[in-house]
């Protein structure tokens, strides 16, 4: 419990308790249910996807994506000049937030360390000196947070890169994050084979390891393939 | 001996002008009749909203595990504003004869010199009927930390002008809570009380209430200009579509009384109840819908001579005053220049007035103008 008052927003009273749901019920549930192939097929997931770059008039770069229930918007600030002593290289931060609740700290910093790894061996980071570049990344909604964050996390992945192009920064090449929903891993790739980013959350990911990356890989190029498509066509 | 000085004059494309100048910028727009962001002087921007199925209850056949209870989406130009209303639960502070039988007994003992207060007839204000949300709002701008002056603003504004308007009664906010028993079989009932029913209470009723309070997270994207007519709108959209879990509380948590022993008195402490929302059935959220309506703002800019002088003629517009109120204020160039400005929010049908902001030297004639100008606009807006 906080110790401190937070004087500056206003949180209604102090002792309210935080709602508690009775879980749902087994009909409801089934409705819920995750598909295995469904997520798997990634050529009809990419023609469910909505992407729209630039909503975000006052941020350099931003984008817009939605699929399956998750929602996701980026924006991206920068380069920008930042106070204090020189630097050579920009530094990069990622900052998320939640809207919907259901984030608990784990996995907020999971999810900002994450792009901010792929994205620090991407971008051409020594062309921004004496420079910082923030990423906000804003959760609207999710479609399910127990079983396919990481496929959220892979979407989070795919819009950074466009909110990142949108916003003109220098790239190696397009980050490409693929899920893979049995292992409940992501990976993220650059040049089709160049690993930039994993994250693997099952018991068994680790010797499954060669099998998931074939799999990802395979589905990466559609996603690539994809996002190449929607940069030409919005670029004419 | 003289040197000879050239000026050169500068000249930058407007959107540079409209950042260095911004006060030069609007004059020079005003004059030849026509707004920095095109739209006519008494033009209200269009709102689009809806409710971006981020609630639990999206639709009737589909409930999603979020603990979102209502939502928006609104649109206004460039600007965005998505609003999420979740709620906690409160247990309402009751008098103390109501809540124990032995409370004169339990006061006699530990609070000799108190004297019974349950006649104690404060006269309530009307106000004490209503409750308000709690709203945090926020603007996205790149940067993380504290909120902004303009966001503790914009919430206060929002707690206040939302108390006032008295859209929302402490009645509607009320937890009507149920009472879930399993039977010998295993087979678990959840029993709620209808408002119509007048059976008994669960061996509960009135010694013991709950009641709502709803949360507002205001999220701001793009924003350009004054906000509050937005989230205003936005809020209230939310609000509308907002529905409240029905809660029950398990049947061998109901009423259990626990004897303490403290330095030789006795007494007992009652259960802490743990409220469970149901995971389907709910309620919508009663608001007082006739103090619902929109919020307007207005701008008034006072023409500079100079800059009707430079115009050519063929250039020049009528403009019978000198000066020009503007409605529903857009952009960097009209936010800063507005030194006067009116601030109107209304009920359904604008008679009666919620909330009036006036800043600076507004005459009797603008004041006017703008309130036929709401009542106009609630017209469409209306429909």
């Amino acid at each position: 419990m906080a110790t401190t008052i937070d004087r500056r927003r206003l949180l209604g009273p102090a002792n309210a308790k935080p709602l508690v749901f009775a879980p749902l019920p087994e009909e409801y549930q089934q409705k819920l249910q995750i598909d295995a192939s469904k997520e798997d097929d990634i050529e009809s997931q990419i023609t469910r996807t909505f992407i729209k770059s630039g909503l975000i008039t006052n941020a350099n770069g931003s984008s817009f994506l939605e699929l399956d229930g998750n929602i996701v918007s980026i924006s991206v600030y920068g380069p920008r000049p930042i106070r204090g002593s020189f630097v050579e290289k920009t530094t990069l931060s990622v900052n998320l937030e939640d809207n919907t609740g259901l984030f608990n700290d784990l996995l907020n910093k999971k999810f900002c360390q994450y792009i901010e790894n792929n994205f620090l061996s991407v971008i051409n980071l020594s062309k921004y000196p004496k420079s910082g570049i923030d990423i906000f990344i804003n959760i609207i909604s999710v479609q399910d947070i127990d079983q396919l964050y990481l496929k959220l996390l892979s979407l989070v992945s795919d819009a950074t890169t466009l909110a990142i192009i949108d916003a003109g920064i220098e790239i190696i090449d397009l980050v490409v994050s693929s899920f893979d929903y049995e292992n409940n891993t992501v990976l993220s790739y650059i040049k089709n084979d160049e690993i930039v980013g994993i994250l693997g959350e099952s018991e068994d990911s680790i010797e499954n390891l060669s099998k998931i990356i074939e799999k990802t890989q395979k589905k990466s190029i559609h996603v690539k393939n994809a996002l190449t498509t929607h940069l030409i066509s919005t670029s004419q | 001996m003289s040197e000879e000085f050239e000026f050169k004059p500068m000249s930058f494309p407007p959107a540079v002008v409209a950042r260095i100048s911004p006060e030069l910028s609007l004059q020079r727009h005003l004059a030849i009749g026509i707004r920095p962001n095109l739209r006519k002087f008494e033009e209200f921007r269009n709102i689009e909203f809806n409710d971006g199925g981020l609630s639990r209850y999206g639709s009737d056949d589909q409930i999603k595990n979020t603990s979102v209870l209502g939502s928006s989406v609104l649109k206004s130009g460039n600007t965005t504003v998505i609003t999420t209303i979740t709620a906690g639960i409160i247990e309402e502070d009751l008098p103390a004869h109501e809540i124990n039988d032995d409370a004169a007994a339990v006061n006699a003992v530990f609070a000799k010199d108190k004297t019974d207060d349950s006649n104690n007839d404060i006269p309530k204000s009307q106000l004490d009927e209503y409750e308000s949300i709690y709203p945090v709002v926020e603007v996205e701008r790149g940067r993380v930390g504290a909120p902004t002056d303009e966001e503790m603003i914009l919430s206060q504004k929002l707690y206040e002008t939302f108390l006032h308007s008295k859209i929302l009664s402490k009645d509607s906010l009320k937890v009507k809570v149920g009472l879930r028993s399993i039977d010998s079989q295993g087979k678990v009932d959840i029993y709620y009380k209808d408002d119509d029913d007048d059976s008994e209470d669960f061996g509960l009723g009135p010694k013991r209430s709950w009641k709502f309070v709803l949360y507002a997270k205001v999220k701001v994207f793009s924003r350009s200009g004054p906000l509050f007519d937005l989230v205003w709108a936005s809020v209230l959209s939310a609000l509308q579509n907002t529905k409240l879990p029905r809660a029950h509380i398990d049947e061998n948590a109901a009423d259990i009384k626990i004897p303490v022993k403290m330095r030789g008195n006795h007494g007992t402490i009652r259960e802490q109840y743990q409220i469970i929302c149901d995971a389907i059935s709910r309620d919508p959220l009663k608001l007082n819908n006739e103090a619902i309506g929109i919020s307007s703002n207005f701008g008034i800019i006072d023409i500079d001579e100079e800059s009707i002088q430079t115009l050519q003629n063929e250039d020049s517009m009528e403009i019978d005053s000198k000066s020009i109120l503007l409605t529903d204020i857009e952009g960097e160039e009209e936010e800063i220049s507005s030194k006067k400005t009116i601030s109107i929010v209304s009920d359904r049908d604008s008679k009666n007035l919620k909330s009036l902001t006036i800043i600076g030297n507004v005459s009797n004639d603008q004041l006017r103008k703008s309130f036929e100008l709401t009542k106009f606009r609630f017209k469409h807006f209306a429909k």
